[in-house]
């Protein structure tokens, strides 16, 4: 991942909306609800989430890494089944207390069964305490009953909650994502960050999550030039690239849609004359030119432009 | 400090009275008035233990102090009124008890706002107008809603989308710990427009908890407008008001069948 600069709060956006692209449709929000608040909000804080699978969890802790680290945010994690290091609440004071320090974030995991009875109510208690010692957010990772008890027999510690964030629901298959560049987009996307973020999310769902099979070849095709053009817009050409070379193409082929064959084949060759690599693109506007010249669909190509004037 | 509380009140009193003397001798002022905030903050059992079972100790503490008491106590049949005198600060009154808007109220709520925020970061003046709504007239409330609509917005102005959500997510955080006989409390309020409706520890909860809050000098009370988008809330006045309507159809209903 390219390296974050703390001081930077566009990079910081810009990360944290790519970050997000691989989470579900519903938990954009949150997600980008939680990170702002780890990297920008006050000294102390106690939050609480949702989360039903571990794996899920611990992608998002991941990319919740991610994004804080370079930002200066050190991260800990306190595993409370490891009853042997906190086998209650005022061992797990004790634990804080030390690495609880530098505007440090910590996460409390698999909470279910130690976050009961006395120790509830300890925490209820402490809060304050807590308060004075740290200078730290802590972020308790909760299963849905072990939220609903503490909302209800924690008040005081539930009364002083910075937030609540839901992100229960089944986890998505997922593919690591390729390193991304950061040169700007010649396709100028006139959505924020935030919507085509979100709108990845949502095309990530439709075309790889339950029912994608069902979805017909020609919609299935536009929702891939969809996601290639956002990606292309976010500065993630390896992405972009990817689904049109080895997902649209080989579809619009197979259909015998000579138009979009060619069309893709443009897209394919602006993000190489992009990167450079612009023999590689010009052999592509060559295979394409004389669909592209019926449909007059050449694009903003520099280089076809000077070698064809007249086009591009 | 129990140990040695005595010595502690004495020379604190010590203390306020030398301090008295000084600004009286300099003609400011003859008396101090202390003011202890966010003890209203503190658990409710310290809370209690603070005011009811040990207010003694604030009493010898001998000086003009203001304390804050969580609400809760006021209803409890445990008075705070050991002290001196309480007083109940109200929220801020949007509407009066017959529903009729309180601009006075709304007037304060934007002023209020306006000194954490800059109006013109709302897309539209009504939006602030719809924060306050939902807040209920409690300050506090007003600033969890602000708060939230700003982790939540991703554009320069807060539209309205991003007021709409912030209003939901309150309501969730609510959802959490609200159970059914709550919200029957709650529709049953509303039903009869604020009624008292008791102080059983179920509504002091409410109270305490700002699902439920008061108005004036808690003659009347009402549920925080976020409860009442909760489906739980309405199935429960739903319920609550049919009741009446399903009633008098039977009765309707009744001779006819006799005569049939």
């Amino acid at each position: 991942m390219t390296t974050l600069s703390a001081a930077d709060p566009f990079r910081f956006d810009y990360q944290r909306h790519l970050a997000a692209q691989h989470l579900l449709p519903q938990h954009q929000d949150d997600f980008q609800r939680l990170i702002k608040l780890l990297r920008y909000a006050p000294r102390v804080q106690l939050l609480f989430t949702r989360v039903v699978d571990e794996s899920y969890r611990r992608l998002l802790i991941g990319k919740l890494q991610d994004l804080l680290e370079p930002a200066g945010r050190p991260v800990q994690t306190a595993d409370l089944s490891d009853e042997q290091q906190f086998p209650d609440f005022a061992a797990l004071e004790t634990w804080l207390e030390i690495v609880g320090q530098g505007r440090a974030v910590i996460h409390l995991v698999n909470t279910g069964y130690w976050l009961q009875g006395p120790r509830v109510e300890t925490l209820n208690l402490r809060r304050n305490a807590l308060a004075e010692k740290l200078d730290a957010t802590l972020l308790w990772w909760l299963p849905a009953d072990t939220l609903a008890r503490l909302a209800r027999e924690a008040p005081d510690a539930w009364s002083w909650r910075g937030g609540v964030f839901d992100f229960i629901a089944e986890r998505p298959d997922l593919a690591e994502p390729i390193p991304i560049r950061l040169e700007p987009s010649d396709d100028i996307n006139p959505l924020t960050l935030a919507q085509r973020s979100r709108r990845l999310a949502v095309l990530h769902q439709q075309l790889d999550g339950e029912g994608s099979t069902a979805i017909p070849d020609g919609f299935r095709l536009n929702l891939l030039l969809e996601q290639a053009d956002l990606y292309k817009s976010l500065g993630q050409w390896d992405l972009a690239n990817q689904t049109l070379r080895q997902e649209a193409l080989p579809l619009a082929e197979r259909l015998g849609d000579v138009h979009s064959t060619a069309a893709i084949q443009g897209k394919i060759a602006r993000i190489l004359e992009a990167r450079g690599e612009l023999d590689q693109a010009m052999a592509l506007h060559e295979q394409r030119l004389p669909i592209a010249l019926q449909t007059n669909d050449l694009g903003p190509s520099l280089i076809v432009g000077s070698q064809w004037p007249g086009f591009g | 400090m129990k140990k040695t509380f005595t010595q502690f009140a004495d020379a604190f009193k010590a203390l306020v009275n030398a301090a008295e003397e000084t600004l009286a001798e300099r003609g400011l002022t003859e008396r101090l008035l202390l003011i202890a905030d966010g003890t209203d903050k503190i658990p409710l059992d310290d809370a209690e233990r603070l005011f009811v079972h040990e207010s003694e100790q604030l009493l010898a503490i001998q000086a003009l102090v203001l304390y804050t008491a969580p609400i809760t106590l006021k209803y409890g049949g445990t008075s705070v009124s050991k002290l001196d005198t309480d007083e109940v600060l109200p929220i801020i009154e949007l509407h009066q008890r017959d529903g009729k808007r309180h601009e006075v109220g709304w007037r304060t709520m934007r002023e209020l706002l306006a000194k954490r925020i800059d109006p013109a970061t709302f897309a539209d003046p009504v939006l602030i107008d719809r924060l306050i709504e939902y807040s209920g007239g409690h300050p506090r409330e007003l600033l969890r809603l602000l708060r939230m609509a700003c982790e939540l917005t991703e554009s320069e102005h807060i539209e309205a989308p991003t007021v709409e959500s912030a209003i939901d997510r309150l309501a969730a955080d609510c959802r959490y710990w609200l159970q059914p006989e709550d919200y029957e409390l709650l529709a049953k309020v509303d039903a009869s427009k604020g009624a008292h409706v008791g102080n059983d520890e179920r509504a002091r909860n409410l109270l305490w908890r700002l699902a439920l809050l008061h108005y004036n000098d808690g003659s009347w009370r009402a549920t925080h407008p976020v409860v009442r988008r909760l489906e739980g809330y309405q199935q429960a006045y739903r319920a609550l008001t049919s009741a009446p309507a399903k009633l008098q159809t039977a009765r309707r209903r009744r001779p006819g069948k006799s005569g049939s």
